[in-house]
């Protein structure tokens, strides 16, 4: 992947909330077509690093780019309308709107006249989206409302989806399916960056993981040199 | 253009044929009514009116983008006195003067045609939304309820003192606690079999133009709350944060809502200033953006028919029908009066009981009543299609049956 040139990178970010420093010099960089994980315990920062993607955080320090463009001072629009959907921790649908108008909603900033062919394309992907499209969102189970944020960041055509826990609150089974989703989604084109507290789901479909640490990355390789790692290992999988 | 129009015949279309029967039937009977009421009733109806206008406005704001307003009666000053500022002899101009057909300027004050006046007080109202909205919209729910009440207060504060002889030495803006008065009616007109002579002995005219307004007001805002900006303001109502993310501009949303909710007060206030002639800074106080506030909730927040019924029902509440009641009460009094004690003892103190001023009190306890009875309000917003499939709950069970069966076929 190193050859590639990035779609997303970190160059040594900085982030505080007020005087509270939570990314202590981050880099990162995902590669185009990549699915890469991003791993860290409760306070690490994975959800703080989501946030600066997506510019509801600035960083202090450093820089953030999207290919050539960099991103970091813009607003959560620009950063959107550039290709990066975010499908958000607790996932966040509009309760109450329709499925189908939930995933109008997501492709909120195209103007192009595709729009129903990639609800088709929505709907093949999840085809219990299809039979609830006049249901409220609200009104759906924890795991049809993910692959409903799923398909809504879907519609926006994004260059880089970014995903913050999707398999927070589901099943074991419906984890399963979610993850076979996103490696769906990128097999079609689109690059993966998601933050995941489940580490060998997420690194049995990456090709490449970062582990934080109260703010540091300390730990950073191929999926498959996490999954050896002793310190992953003990850390996430449960082994001593 | 075309394709606009085309938007909404298809909408039209897509109506089903007994509701589109029923909006015909209701347009046709409110054209009918002045034919059966006298002309007490149709003065009643064009307030009601104005009220209608002040609802749905305000309904964009509080029902559509989910923002409370609690200062809302400020735009509807505005829009009077956008109207009676620029047509009665307030601002007399002594060096020149001009005359047409659109805009009169001379001695005799600044006379605007009325129909100019239409979208110029809505503009002027909708930058003033700009204006309050553009430094306060980034707060949110409650704080943003208080400082709408702030601007609520200082509007008519501020028309209330800038009259003649000002401490801030300024020139006679609003004429003060003097109010405007001799506010220009609308041009006769003369079209085909239609004529109409705007004139305070009767309403009939008045009712006609302000139901015309309505009607395109109600026609734009249905477009408003189906397009692109509608559902954006839909979207930060339900989820801020899950809006931005889909790439919307949160404040410069909010600001549209501020701005377009103000312009339909623009209309409102135009036509109650020129309706009445007479326009004063005490027409503008707090109670008047409660009792529109109460309007679109006690109708349905985000409902368009409902806000409608709202305005109606709130606006004939406070003018007729609780006076209605007191002649009732006082009525039966008169006939308890004539029976044997203690009947008559009864009788006679309800002859004499104030209703009228205890008007507040039985408004009170109405919408009480109403909240209670149906806490969505009389009409509330109907969700398109959104009942579920009837066999979603099989779908549910086979699938996850069939999901329990390629686990225990793996183990």
């Amino acid at each position: 992947m190193d050859e590639k040139q990035p779609l997303l990178e970190f160059r040594d970010v900085d982030t505080f909330y007020g005087s509270l420093h939570i990314l202590k010099d981050v880099s990162y960089t995902v590669g185009e077509h990549e699915i890469v994980a991003l791993l860290g315990s409760n306070g690490a920062g994975k959800t703080t690093t989501m946030k600066t993607i997506l510019g509801l955080v600035q960083p202090r320090d450093g820089s953030i780019h999207l290919g050539d463009t960099r991103i970091d001072g813009r607003s959560t629009r620009e950063i959107v309308t550039l290709g990066v959907a975010p499908v958000p921790e607790g996932r966040r649908v509009f309760p109450k709107l329709t499925v189908l108008d939930n995933l109008k909603m997501g492709a909120w900033t195209r103007k192009d006249r595709e729009i129903q062919q990639d609800i088709d394309r929505v709907y093949s992907l999840f085809p219990r989206l299809a039979e609830r499209k006049n249901q409220l969102a609200g009104t759906m189970s924890g795991g049809e409302q993910q692959m409903l944020a799923i398909g809504r960041a879907l519609m926006a055509r994004p260059r880089l989806m970014i995903l913050d826990e999707p398999s927070m609150g589901l099943s074991p089974i419906l984890t399963e399916r979610v993850f076979d989703t996103i490696v769906e989604i990128n097999k079609q084109g689109t690059t993966i960056f998601m933050v995941e507290q489940n580490a060998y789901m997420a690194l049995n479909i990456a090709s490449r993981g970062y582990v934080l640490q109260t703010g540091r990355v300390i730990l950073s390789g191929t999926a498959q040199e996490l999954l050896s790692s002793d310190m992953v290992r003990k850390a996430y999988l449960g082994e001593t | 253009m075309a394709a606009r129009w085309h938007a909404l015949t298809d909408a039209y279309h897509d109506t089903p044929l007994l509701r589109r029967f029923a909006v015909l039937l209701v347009v046709v009977l409110a054209f009918l009514f002045p034919v059966f009421m006298g002309s007490v009733g149709v003065d009643d109806a064009t307030f009601a009116e104005v009220y209608v206008l002040l609802a749905l406005g305000l309904n964009i704001v509080v029902g559509f983008a989910g923002l409370l307003d609690l200062g809302y009666a400020a735009f509807f000053a505005i829009g009077a006195y956008t109207a009676a500022l620029l047509a009665s002899s307030h601002f007399a101009v002594n060096r020149t003067s001009f005359h047409s057909l659109l805009l009169t300027v001379g001695p005799g004050g600044i006379h605007v045609n009325f129909f100019v006046l239409i979208p110029l007080s809505a503009l002027v109202a909708a930058f003033f939304g700009i204006l309050f909205g553009a430094p306060t919209l980034r707060l949110r729910g409650d704080y943003l309820a208080i400082v709408t009440l702030g601007f609520g207060e200082i509007v008519p504060k501020v028309v209330e003192n800038l009259g003649d002889g000002n401490s801030l030495g300024l020139p006679n803006i609003t004429n003060g606690v003097n109010s405007i008065t001799g506010v220009d009616s609308p041009p006769n007109i003369d079209l085909g079999p239609i004529h109409w002579t705007f004139q305070t002995n009767d309403p009939r005219p008045w009712y006609y133009l302000g139901l015309i307004i309505v009607i395109i007001s109600v026609i734009i805002i249905y477009r408003l709350r189906d397009s692109r900006l509608g559902r954006s303001w839909v979207a930060i109502r339900e989820d801020e944060i899950a809006a931005a993310h889909a790439g919307i501009n949160i404040t410069g949303t909010r600001l549209t809502a501020f701005a377009l909710g103000a312009a339909f007060s623009g209309f409102g206030g135009l036509l109650e200033a020129s309706r009445l002639a007479n326009v004063s800074y005490d027409q503008f106080l707090f109670t008047v953006s409660v009792t529109i506030l109460t309007m679109v909730i006690l109708g349905g927040i985000g409902s368009i028919p409902g806000v409608i019924v709202g305005g109606i029902v709130i606006a004939y509440m406070t003018q007729t029908w609780l006076t209605t009641v007191a002649s009732w009460v006082h009525s039966l009094g008169d006939g308890l009066h004539k029976g044997p004690e203690p009947v008559s003892t009864i009788g006679a103190w309800l002859q004499s009981l104030p209703v009228t001023s205890a008007k507040p009190m039985i408004f009170g306890i109405i919408l009480v009543g109403i909240m209670l009875l149906r806490p969505a309000g009389l009409w509330p917003e109907q969700r398109r299609a959104r009942e579920l499939h009837p066999d979603t709950e099989k779908t549910l069970e086979e699938e996850q049956a069939e999901l329990y069966t390629v686990r225990t076929g793996e183990i």
